[in-house]
């Protein structure tokens, strides 16, 4: 296996990339679509061994950051939801330039895994989706990210200072809201509102939507959102009862959800006469 | 016999957050947060599941520190909001 950084030049900014290229034939290649604001730092671990983990089964994989995140220039309250569907393409060409003919995938988490759901007619063609915990409505995920706030403001001064009413009218107001040291501007939030899968066109090709739970049953939105999508047999979900890892400062075992994932990988491209080393 | 809101909220605390302790060991009076580590998160976290199985609405106004210190507050928490 080599790992290789790479700096990805791109409209005004210049992404910062990892490339894992595995010592035996690639079989397939693989661009990683990373949630945002806290969720990205606290998932970087699992995304690494997921990396790691593919390519040592035989997978070429790029992981990068979106500009203004992470190590990619420039800063996070200048790019949109379209910049990064941008960055996308970009790390999926140059995924493409250093492949050889070989189908190319996307795998998203949370936020990345709503991008490469929602989003498949913006983005460069891909032969396969993969999803973990898809954010499935962006309004609710907003709430959510308010709520973390709040809730960690009880904590610091025993009493939370405001609402979610008052910071979003804050961002109706065209004023911006700090989430974790990131500013959630109102351009932001409203790109954010308009990831609603269940009212998506549901991808085309083969995709795995796998949710990850703390019981083996669906979520009520998952189950709907399956519902939404039944008639799309190219469409897997799977449930895997497994910790928040994005949400999460220790180190969570994920190996479940990798393994789940690369079987699921074998099989599609077994049924495409690809046989994975 | 009939669960208390106790010993569901204990529950709903262990599967939630994996916790690597029985139900049981949580104790009624002692510290959520010093005694077992939960945090900022993992306090959302219950309150979505105390959402769920009670079948409560928790407002923002309600975020204040006194009701999630120990489960007897977070029982008499569920109990004012009338948790099922």
């Amino acid at each position: 296996m080599k790992i290789t950084q790479h700096t990805i030049r791109h409209n005004i900014s210049s992404l910062y990339a990892m490339l894992y290229e595995p010592s035996v034939e690639t079989e397939a290649s693989i661009v990683f679509c990373n949630p945002l604001f806290e969720e990205r730092k606290s998932a970087n671990r699992t995304m690494t061994e997921h990396a790691t983990f593919l390519c040592s089964k035989g997978f070429q994989v790029l992981t990068f950051d979106y500009s203004g995140s992470g190590d990619s220039s420039g800063n996070f309250e200048d790019f949109s939801m379209n910049d990064w569907l941008s960055d996308i393409a970009t790390a999926c060409s140059f995924l493409k330039s250093q492949s050889h003919n070989t189908p190319l995938g996307l795998f998203g988490l949370r936020f990345g895994g709503s991008l490469a759901l929602q989003y498949t007619s913006e983005l460069p063609p891909c032969d396969f989706v993969i999803a973990w915990e898809a954010i499935i409505n962006g309004e609710d995920y907003v709430e959510q990210e308010l709520r973390k706030k709040l809730m960690k403001e009880m904590i610091t001064f025993n009493k939370n200072h405001g609402t979610r009413t008052t910071l979003l009218e804050q961002l109706h107001n065209g004023e911006s809201i700090d989430l974790d040291g990131y500013a959630l501007t109102p351009e932001i939030y409203n790109d954010l509102c308009r990831i609603d899968l269940t009212n998506a066109s549901p991808p085309e090709n083969p995709s795995l939507f796998l949710h990850i739970s703390h019981t083996n049953d669906p979520a009520k939105r998952v189950t709907s959102l399956n519902n939404s999508w039944s008639s799309m047999k190219n469409i897997e979900f799977s449930t895997i009862q497994m910790q928040p890892f994005w949400n999460l400062i220790g180190h969570v075992d994920c190996a479940t959800a990798i393994e789940s994932t690369y079987e699921w990988l074998t099989k599609i491209l077994t049924i495409n006469n690809k046989q994975i080393h | 016999m009939e669960t208390t809101i106790e010993t569901r909220l204990k529950e709903m605390i262990v599967e939630r957050l994996f916790m690597k302790i029985s139900s049981d060991e949580i104790e009624d009076d002692k510290s959520l947060i010093d005694t077992y580590g939960i945090d900022s998160v993992s306090l959302l976290e219950l309150v979505v599941g105390i959402e769920e199985v009670f079948e409560i609405k928790v407002g923002d106004d309600d975020f204040d520190v006194k009701h999630f210190e120990t489960v007897a507050a977070l029982s008499n928490f569920v109990r004012e909001k009338g948790g099922k």
